[in-house]
């Protein structure tokens, strides 16, 4: 494995915990949030697509996604739901942030991170509603 | 390393690549003579105490950087924008392992505006760590400018 075919893997690994957790969210939430997070569902589903025909062509095997996975807290309501949209977007600029750093430069890996990032960053924001808690650096390390 | 699939949220730093760490390129002779050359010469509107390292990302870090000072100086020091670019100027200029001075330049308030350049920088940056806080920038100042 390669530190390019790593940051792949986990990227692929992050957008299949994204897409379980968009099913989740989506389930408590109604009109205009309730297409948005539909929405979401399915470009995240396409950006793993997208992600594996890239890993697969560095020469490395994409892992397969659990039959389910735990969300990080309850989710009973549409704040709830909100909040876990927001966790997965976040999720995803760590993801975007990691490949963009095993990526070469011009190499179709570090553009689709580039994109990534910034349309997570967006989304995650329009979830959070909230400017203040806006992270200065999406995706940076901790 | 090896990933693990966790069962369980938030994504934990374990899943994380460990940081890249920062070129530390050193310049050559002619490299130094050359910039000693601009400053002497003051032809150039590149901020003082820039010296592209040769094959670095300096130039795309020093321009994120003359940017962020005019974003900075657009925003009170009690808003958030105001918050955000001043993290976002200390990480370019840990990166760059430097502070660089540069001529006062007119405030600019328009984020969005800022974002195609510091995408092509991200996209072109040899250095992977530099090519993540470049997109990183990006993505805030889209965000800054989407006015959310």
């Amino acid at each position: 494995m390669t530190r390019l075919t790593d940051a792949l893997a986990a990227a692929v690994s992050t957008e299949d915990q994204v897409i379980y957790g968009y099913g989740v969210a989506g389930a408590h939430l109604r009109g205009r949030d309730r297409a948005s997070a539909s929405a979401a569902f399915d470009a995240h589903r396409l950006r793993r697509e997208q992600l594996i025909r890239l890993l697969r062509r560095a020469r490395g095997v994409a892992p397969l996604p659990a039959p389910a996975y735990a969300v990080p807290f309850p989710v009973t309501g549409e704040a709830d739901a909100r909040r876990l949209a927001a966790v997965l977007e976040d999720g995803c600029c760590g993801a975007a942030w990691d490949l963009a750093a095993a990526a070469t430069a011009a190499d179709p890996a570090r553009t689709l991170a580039v994109t990534w990032l910034a349309q997570a960053a967006g989304a995650a924001a329009t979830w959070r509603a909230d400017p203040a808690a806006d992270p200065a650096l999406p995706g940076q390390p901790a | 390393m090896r990933f693990v699939r966790s069962p369980t949220f938030p994504f934990r730093l374990d899943e994380r690549l460990p940081p890249v760490t920062v070129s530390r390129a050193r310049p050559t002779r002619r490299a130094l003579l050359l910039g000693g050359a601009a400053v002497l010469a003051g032809c150039t509107t590149a901020p003082r105490g820039a010296r592209a390292r040769p094959g670095s990302d300096d130039d795309a870090l020093l321009a994120a950087w003359a940017s962020e000072q005019r974003l900075l100086a657009a925003y009170a020091g009690t808003t958030p924008q105001h918050q955000a670019h001043l993290a976002h100027l200390r990480a370019l200029e840990a990166r760059l392992g430097r502070t660089p001075s540069a001529p006062p330049a007119p405030p600019s308030a328009d984020d969005a505006a800022t974002v195609p350049a510091l995408h092509a920088a991200a996209i072109a940056a040899r250095d992977g760590g530099n090519a993540a806080l470049l997109a990183s920038i990006a993505a805030s100042h889209a965000v800054l400018g989407a006015g959310r």
